[in-house]
């Protein structure tokens, strides 16, 4: 294009097809997609590394709390007649999640120590 | 079996009072129903509980059974009360009128022992949820 008399080229700019599909991934369905940008973000390495463990814990995690946001929903909607399966549900959802932001604070924890080591 | 599968196991235990319950206020509402839809008195119900193996369950306690479920509903055997009214409508040729074989004092203690089981039940969910929070105190 012209701008004042010089020509400009525009790069080129485009979204690569491969983050494209993975984020359409995201929308569709709960846990696959949450897993697929999790790969995408830690790199595909294919060993079985931390990277792995991670990946599956927090999908477990995640699994957990929808079954929490379910049992929620079925009892506001009036389908589930069980109140305290709701409230079970909720105590797994929170403990799991108590217990993923502990391995957060550890691993964060290990990680300051080691870059203080000049 | 993990901290899970303990609570699992008593919110089975609450569902089968829950149903119990159910059961115990349809006895105490109709003690007095001359009249069903199947003919003759109302007749007392109970729950025969069973013990069942909870599906998220693995693989080394697959024999043991420790979930509670509701197998039948059974109804009571014994023969209903005959009082004698003739005037009432659903007298019979002699002129004595079926009443339930529900006694309303035997009901009000199935029903306190029901209260009671499910207590103990949503007490032994929260021991297990202290004991989890308990071992999340070792990391911080």
């Amino acid at each position: 294009m012209r701008v004042n008399g010089i020509n400009i080229e525009m790069p080129k700019i485009s979204i690569g097809n491969e983050s494209l599909r993975k984020s359409e991934m995201i929308d569709k369905s709960g846990n696959n997609g949450f897993s697929n940008t999790l790969t995408a973000s830690l790199g595909e390495s294919g060993d079985n590394g931390f990277g792995d463990t991670l990946i599956a814990a927090i999908e477990d995690i995640n699994k957990v709390q929808v079954q929490s946001d379910k049992a929620v929903e079925g009892m506001l909607v009036g389908k589930e007649r069980n109140i305290h399966e709701t409230m079970v549900a909720l105590e797994k959802a929170d403990i799991s999640l108590k217990l993923m932001v502990a391995v957060k604070n550890k691993a964060m924890d290990a990680y300051t120590t080691i870059m203080r080591m000049q | 079996m993990d901290i899970f599968t303990s609570m699992e196991i008593n919110s089975s235990g609450m569902s089968a009072e829950r149903k119990r319950m159910n059961l115990i206020s349809s006895n105490i509402a109709n003690a007095r129903t001359t009249r069903t839809p199947e003919g003759g008195p109302y007749k007392r119900q109970d729950a025969v509980f069973v013990a069942i193996a909870l599906p998220q369950m693995g693989e080394e306690d697959g024999n043991r059974a420790p979930g509670v479920g509701i197998s039948e509903i059974i109804e009571d055997k014994n023969e209903p009360r005959l009082l004698y009214d003739p005037s009432h409508p659903d007298a019979n040729a002699e002129g004595y009128v079926a009443y339930p074989n529900v006694s309303v004092v035997e009901e009000m203690v199935n029903m306190i022992t029901a209260t009671k089981s499910y207590e103990a039940n949503a007490t032994s969910i929260q021991a297990a949820k202290d004991m989890a929070k308990k071992a999340l105190n070792i990391a911080s």
